[in-house]
């Protein structure tokens, strides 16, 4: 009972040593045609809590947060909209396999191993109409990106911990590029 | 303007943040149990316990801090208040750390209970037997595919293929059955849904498998269901073929489908539970723990609202009974209930109500004595006759301002002494003062005697009445001075006196002067030898006879008679140097020169305005009186000073001889007429003196020298108000010793 009182330092300081973090690799945003085309790598290092939590069988949300900014050139850029995109591992005991379900858009994978099921949810190739938004070549966008484990997806017990505990703190750095438009490029 | 925190907070708004908190802490106890209904606002709701909790806290301790200043500064009611406190917060605390150490020792024995190693031992054995099954399925299925590889082998026409691959998919049943190069590329395949355009392709895993000849066979969970997937590299008939690949996909049969998910997700949940043992408890733990702080909190928070609200009356009713003490009986609490406390502050507002009325009351007849007080005051301060009043011991109670002017005495420090003490320290006091205990000897009430004192002012006369008070409060004794009426009704019946014998002898006398001076014009030339000498000697005594009555007659008559003052302007100086002047320059035989004068004038006397002619006479009649006052032939002198008493912008004159001085007990009569040592005179000089003095409003004295001689002092005003000039007023002639 008395170490429970205790079980945040206890769990910061014995994943300290297996720190892990997201990291976006590379990445490329193109707009063709009203469609916003998104492709990145997503390192995804799942530290020693959270791969021993979906193993647990508890599943990992992984987030991915992205917005789309409108560059200018006195003022701060003006951000035009904003997308999140779900991915979930978890772990089917009975087959012994890793699901990556993407629930937006809905997808379904399973692999042998932890690390090719992080790998698979790390690719993104997305394509969605933004035609809405009605971006022009006068301007300048840029595309930020970010990665992070969702906590308020954990289990209610298990959320005070992955707050307190930094080896959950596993959320990338916005990454950010500049949004291409090739027709117009290669107009040019 | 920032309210303090206690002010800020009133009880409504503490009682719903009570109210919101232990919903919150309701919430935070649901969401910590797994897969609650509010599950998602876990942390959120965590956060506001939290932040009440601090507010709570925050809210408690300036009540605290507030309350232990009170305490500190001895603040009537802190003290039962902090007590109070104290108990509450102990009686709410024990029972709630006893229960919370329980609940925790329950909970975590709880959760720990849900564990049991039979049941770990179930679902491990279930799932084994699970995969073991589904393994039998596999291995069979593997079996069925190596066939199929061994008949593709041999077959290399695409559309033999195609068709062979529609036989054997359909011959087992498989949903998908595909060839495939080494390389990934599909060469045939067979789908059981005709919609599916490309197969289901391995991932680079198992064809990195398969390239080095190994099988793969995996059962994969699909959201329909559980699917076997089996790759097994083809080798060709010659040596020369290439390396293909057989993958076929089976759908598990429901049945075992529904089993396995079954057994999967109670292996799974339990795994999960087990995992989260540990931040459960935590979670569960802290919950309690937030909810029993809050508790604690709430029942202080309850507790100083209660404790100051219940010692509020105590409190109050010390404030007032202190404002009692310290005279403010006008006190009134509020009456803000209807218990003990309530009936205690009414009557408390009853008492004090009764002692203000009885103190304006006092108070009323306080003033009202006062007023009397002073009003009897006012009058004795303003009676001519002075009043003694004496307590039943005869010790000296009031006096009045008359009552000092007449006996020239302060009694001030003189209150509150006896009679027998009051004679000790004023001896010439004794005839006043035992009139008091003859008084209170006697059996009569009232006493009524004219005394004479001898004051250090001189010989007084009183007319005294002492009167005992009623109820044996003691006595009163009231006493005019009469001194001067007296000394006026003396000097009028003299007066009156000497005009009566001017008229009557002044007028005989001018006859019998008459008749003398024919007698001797008519036979002293008849006469021869004694005879004529006889009548000459006889008639020159009756004229010198005569002379000498008639001079007595005019000094009675300067006496008697009120003169019209007639006042100028004159310097005194001169007047004194031409008198001194004129009594150098008389060379009578009996008055010869041994007589001196020394005169010590001061150059700065001011002009004064009297009347000339009188004021030579006074100056004659003291010259005359000091010359008289020795014997004849015996060298003498007189020394006559003047100077200005600035202050009283009055004139003194003095005068002081050298002879033998004035006769014991001659000093307090000098001034009356006839009262006279000397063999010749008429003894109304000096009284003449002090008519003339007193006519002029000024003062005069008489005084023996301590080294011998007479002194006479004389103050006159150097300015006469119109009003008093032609009036003669009471002179204030005193003599001393």
């Amino acid at each position: 009972m008395f170490r429970l009182a205790f079980l945040p330092l206890i769990l910061a300081l014995t994943s300290l040593s297996a720190r892990a973090d997201f990291v976006i690799t590379s990445g490329t945003a193109q707009h063709v045609n009203g469609f916003l085309t998104l492709s990145a790598t997503l390192n995804l290092e799942l530290g020693n809590d959270a791969s021993e939590a979906i193993n647990s069988g508890i599943p990992l949300l992984i987030a991915v947060q992205i917005r789309l900014y409108k560059k200018r050139n006195y003022v701060w850029d003006q951000q035009l909209a904003q997308w999140r995109i779900n991915r979930e591992i978890s772990f089917h005991a009975l087959s012994g396999r890793y699901i990556v379900r993407s629930l937006t858009p809905g997808k379904f994978d399973s692999f042998e191993t932890l690390s090719e099921a992080a790998t698979a949810a790390g690719r993104l190739s997305l394509h969605w109409d933004i035609s809405a938004l009605e971006l022009t070549t006068k301007h300048k966008y840029d595309l930020s990106l970010r990665v992070f484990p969702d906590f308020e997806a954990l289990p209610a017990p298990l959320r005070l911990a992955a707050y307190l505990t930094p080896t959950w703190h596993l959320g990338s750095d916005w990454e950010r590029w500049h949004l291409g438009f090739p027709q117009a490029e290669a107009v040019q | 303007m920032i309210k303090p925190v206690h002010k800020l907070v009133s009880p409504a708004s503490a009682a719903i943040l009570c109210v919101l908190l232990l919903a919150a802490s309701f919430l935070l106890t649901i969401t910590t149990q797994l897969g609650a209904l509010f599950g998602g606002y876990y942390t959120a709701l965590l956060i506001v316990n939290v932040i009440g909790i601090v507010l709570l806290s925050g809210f408690i301790l300036a009540a605290l801090i507030r309350l232990w200043r009170e305490f500190k500064e001895r603040t009537l009611g802190s003290r039962l208040t902090f007590r109070f406190l104290m108990t509450s917060i102990l009686l709410a605390a024990l029972p709630l750390i006893v229960m919370y150490y329980f609940a925790v020792q329950f909970l975590s024995k709880g959760i720990d209970s849900w564990f049991d190693v039979r049941i770990e031992q179930a679902l491990d054995d279930a799932l084994l037997l699970g995969r073991s099954s589904i393994e039998a399925i596999k291995t069979d299925l593997i079996e069925e595919v190596e066939r199929h590889a061994l008949t593709l082998s041999s077959v290399t026409d695409q559309l033999d293929i195609v068709r062979l691959l529609d036989e054997l998919r359909e011959a087992g049943q498989y949903s998908e059955m595909s060839l495939y190069s080494i390389n990934g590329g599909i060469i045939a395949s067979s789908s059981a849904d005709a919609l599916t355009l490309l197969p289901d392709a391995p991932d680079a895993s198992v064809w990195s498998k398969v390239r080095q000849g190994q099988r793969f066979s995996a059962l994969e969970p699909q959201p329909s269901g559980l699917r076997l997937r089996v790759v097994i590299p083809v080798y060709g008939v010659r040596i020369s073929d290439a390396l293909r690949a057989l993958q076929i996909l089976q759908p598990m049969p429901i049945r075992y489908s529904q089993l396995g998910e079954s057994v999967q997700l109670a292996s799974a949940e339990y795994d999960k539970l087990q995992y989260l043992r540990g931040p459960l408890k935590f979670s569960f733990v802290l919950t309690l723990g937030l909810v029993s702080l809050m508790t604690l909190l709430m029942a202080i928070w309850i507790g100083i609202f209660f404790a100051r609200r219940m010692f509020a009356p105590l409190r109050e009713l010390a404030e007032g009974t202190r404002a009692v003490a310290q005279g403010n009986y006008e006190t009134q609490l509020p009456v803000t209930s209807t218990d003990e406390l309530g009936v205690l502050v009414a009557s408390f507002n009853d008492m004090t109500s009764q002692i203000n009325r009885v103190q304006t009351q006092v108070k009323t007849s306080q003033r009202e004595t006062e007023n009397q007080r002073a009003y009897l005051e006012t009058v004795l301060s303003h009676l001519s006759s002075g009043v003694l009043s004496f307590d039943a011991e005869l010790n000296l109670r009031t006096y009045n301002n008359a009552a000092e002017q007449i006996l020239n005495v302060s009694f001030a420090s003189l209150k509150n002494t006896s009679t027998g003490h009051l004679v000790d320290r004023l001896e010439w006091t004794e005839p006043l003062l035992g009139l008091v205990t003859k008084l209170e000897q006697s059996e009569r009430t009232e006493l009524q005697e004219e005394i004479q004192v001898f004051a250090a002012s001189g010989r007084k006369t009183l007319i005294c009445r002492a009167t005992k008070l009623s109820q044996d409060q003691g006595l009163v004794l009231v006493f005019d001075d009469a001194t001067e009426l007296i000394r006026a009704q003396r000097d009028a019946a003299w007066g009156e006196v000497a005009r009566r014998l001017a008229h009557e002898i002044k007028n005989p006398l001018t006859p019998i002067a008459l008749s003398a001076e024919r007698i001797r014009h008519k036979y002293l030339h008849k006469l021869e030898g004694d005879n004529k000498e006889t009548l000459d000697r006889a008639t020159r005594t009756i004229a010198q006879q005569v002379d000498a009555m008639k001079e007595m007659v005019n000094a009675f008559s300067s006496y008697a008679q009120p003169v019209k003052m007639q006042f100028t302007l004159f310097d005194l100086n001169q007047l004194v140097r031409d008198v001194v002047e004129l009594h150098r320059a008389d060379k009578t035989p009996q008055k010869k020169s041994v007589f001196e004068f020394n005169l010590t004038l001061d150059d700065d006397l001011p002009i004064i305005n009297a009347d000339p002619n009188r004021l030579r006479q006074v100056l004659n009649n003291l010259i005359i009186n000091a010359r008289d006052a020795q014997g004849a032939g015996e060298k003498t002198s007189l020394t006559i000073e003047s100077r200005h008493r600035q202050a009283e912008n009055e004139i003194e004159l003095r005068f002081i001889d050298a002879g033998p001085g004035f006769e014991p007990g001659m000093i307090e009569r000098v001034f009356e007429p006839y009262a006279t040592s000397k063999e010749k005179g008429t003894g109304l000089g000096l009284a003449i003196v002090r008519r003339i003095v007193d006519e002029h409003t000024g003062l005069v004295r008489v005084s023996n020298v301590a080294s011998g001689g007479a002194k006479v002092l004389i103050r006159l005003p150097v300015n006469r108000a119109s009003d008093l000039v032609d009036n003669v007023c009471v002179g204030r002639a005193t003599g001393s010793n």
